[in-house]
């Protein structure tokens, strides 16, 4: 039997974990245990893309089959040694929200610990003497395939969006779950030309290719097409991080990819390329690294055009 | 450095200071969570409509200012909203005053009022020389979270002290709130020669060093007596500091246990083992009731026809209904 709590130590803070026998994945029968071993290896190559931002936590307190919620607030009882951010709204219809700062790896843990299965962050991260929300760091496409296509023409789609912005600057990670999402990092602009700039790249690509994509969100529009959802350039909005966990059937991680693989997948048209479990990330972070650093530790050689 | 509640500019005369507002106390009280005393979960507070008891959120609830005869003007946030006074940015002193003429009664809270930038450097230190030397207090008002203050900038050592004050209305009569009241000045001479001289013999510097809570100090013996003691309430977050082990070996260990369980897409396999999949189902419906409310689950109870009393807590409750669910399978 396992014991129900055990008081472990990581990092010179203390944690208490509970329930790490519970299955949170029935259909491969991944146990909690093993959701919190794969954060406490990712960490170092995840938090970078975590660091400073204020992060959303989706829970599934219950399993990746049972009932979710998104957590905004930073709950009650997190211990004072984890950072959280104030972020006042928009309009000052409600008061500010106190989000978790995950910056460290015990951090991680303790919330991997609450079942947070995906962390989910916005395109700003907060900095000394800048605004609450910070000005952009990143536009982001995000390439959801619609019905009878798959993550392969969303390769293609993210193929035309280099041939546009530049393979240099564009990275590219699968979201985990059906599709892929296009990072490029943006410097001195405001949200509002951010959102703009998006929205018009995203027509540009449907004109050229009206058989293939579509830039907006109507269902009825996207049978048989690639979504590009440009709408996720706003201050307000989240993304899922790279690295976090889905709450898929398997264990899937939205995963950082190479060009090689992105043309590749186009080509062959073979998704299971393009679908990586835990433990193949952890071997191909052994391998390669984080392919998407030069997006988060670079300022100047990753610029874009836009 | 902290964050400051404030910052604007503290004017007086041509002169104006970009300054920032800092708490200058803070409070020692001992906080303490409420505990439902047979689960040890948190106890949160609901709003609830007094008659039909009906929880509300923020945007249900108004202003009711009472009439009395259970009547009330009901005042809308938006028109709170309006008749705030806008947030200061300015603490324009009016009048300079002598301190000792000021009623300790008046003082609020006190607040560090520092020069934010470089450049105010001199202007600030000039303005709290003068203030020094001339041993006198500005008076001025300032808004704060919605709120207009009276306020006193006075000059400590190093430092301007912003103290938020009470307005003359606020400040009770004690004629009228006290109902005997002997009257002053009339003690008989040898009496109060006495008096003072116990006075005078009692007299020394003061020295706040000297004054401690010890009723906090006493709690705080307490709870750690108890925690000592291991008697010890165990909240979601904390246990005693025995038996600490590194996580790794805390996940590693879990993963290992789990080897010998099937998970289900295995036990759909070995489908002849009826009984792994049955535990797996088990194990999801427990669950399953985990989630469920105790007036839930005291429902399903009810439904199942067992036995079960509200004093019962919940997870006594999810254990009778799993059990009695599994007795009907079989």
């Amino acid at each position: 039997m396992s014991p129900e709590r055990v008081l472990t130590e990581i990092d010179g803070r203390e944690l208490s974990l509970s329930n790490l026998d519970k299955v949170m994945y029935p259909d491969t029968g991944f146990m909690k245990s093993q959701v919190l071993d794969y954060y406490a290896r990712i960490a170092d190559v995840m938090l970078p893309h975590l660091r400073n931002r204020p992060t959303t936590l989706r829970r599934f307190p219950h399993g990746v089959e049972g009932m979710s919620f998104y957590e905004k607030h930073a709950p009650d009882n997190q211990p004072d040694w984890i950072g959280t951010i104030e972020v006042p709204s928009k309009r000052g219809e409600h008061d500010p929200i106190a989000y978790t700062a995950v910056n460290d790896r015990p951090t991680l843990l303790w919330c991997a610990n609450l079942a947070a299965i995906e962390f989910h962050v916005p395109l700003w991260h907060v900095a000394k003497g800048k605004p609450i929300p910070a000005p952009p760091d990143y536009l982001v496409f995000d390439l959801d395939p619609g019905p009878g296509t798959t993550i392969a023409e969303c390769c293609r789609v993210a193929q035309w969006v280099g041939d546009r912005l530049g393979r240099d600057s564009l990275f590219a990670k699968t979201s985990g779950s059906k599709g892929l999402q296009l990072y490029t990092r943006v410097q001195r602009t405001t949200w509002e030309r951010l959102g703009e700039r998006a929205h018009e790249i995203a027509q540009a690509i449907e004109r050229d290719h009206r058989n293939d994509v579509v830039s907006t969100m109507r269902k009825d529009l996207r049978n048989g097409k690639v979504l590009i959802d440009w709408s996720q350039n706003n201050s307000s909005k989240t993304t899922v991080a790279a690295y976090s966990l889905r709450a898929r059937p398997e264990p899937t991680v939205s995963t950082p990819v190479s060009w090689t693989e992105v043309d590749k997948c186009a080509k062959s048209g073979n998704t299971a390329t393009l679908s990586f479990e835990t433990k193949d990330v952890l071997k191909r972070i052994e391998k390669h690294g984080d392919l998407m650093a030069p997006l988060v530790t670079t300022k100047s050689r990753a610029k874009s055009k836009i | 450095m902290a964050r400051a509640t404030w910052s604007g500019f503290l004017s007086f005369g041509l002169v104006s200071v970009p300054v920032g507002l800092f708490s200058a106390t803070s409070d020692q009280t001992i906080h303490f969570n409420q505990l439902h005393k047979n689960t040890s979960h948190r106890v949160r507070y609901k709003k609830v409509d007094e008659e039909t008891g009906e929880e509300l959120s923020t945007e249900d609830i108004v202003n009711g200012y009472p009439l009395g005869g259970g009547e009330y003007v009901v005042v809308t946030r938006e028109e709170m909203a309006e008749a705030a006074p806008g947030k200061s940015e300015l603490i324009e002193i009016q009048d300079f005053v002598d301190l000792e003429k000021i009623d300790p009664i008046f003082f609020r809270q006190s607040y560090y009022l520092a020069p934010k930038g470089k450049g105010s450097d001199r202007a600030y230190a000039l303005l709290l020389q003068a203030m020094l030397e001339t041993k006198k207090v500005g008076i001025a008002t300032l808004v704060l979270r919605d709120k207009e203050h009276l306020v006193a900038i006075r000059p400590a050592d190093k430092v301007l002290m912003l103290e938020t004050m009470f307005f003359e209305d606020e400040i009770r009569d004690p004629e009228e709130e006290l109902d005997s009241l002997p009257p002053v000045g009339n003690a008989n001479a040898r009496e109060l020669f006495v008096a003072k001289k116990l006075v005078d013999s009692l007299t020394d510097e003061w020295d706040p060093s000297r004054y401690k809570n010890t009723y906090r100090q006493r709690v705080e013996e307490l709870v750690e007596q108890k925690r000592a003691g291991h008697a010890v309430v165990h909240g979601a977050e904390d246990r005693p500091k025995s038996n600490v082990i590194d996580l790794m070996a805390a996940l590693q260990a879990s993963i290992d246990r789990s080897a010998k369980r099937p998970a289900r897409a295995a036990a759909k396999v070995t489908a002849s083992s009826k009984s792994a999949s049955l535990k797996v189902a088990d194990h999801r419906e427990r669950q399953g009731l985990d989630a469920m409310t105790k007036a839930d689950l005291l429902e399903r109870a009810k439904r199942l026809k067992i036995e079960v009393s509200s004093k019962m807590t919940k997870t006594e409750l999810v254990r009778a209904v799993s059990e009695a669910k599994n007795a009907k399978k079989k």
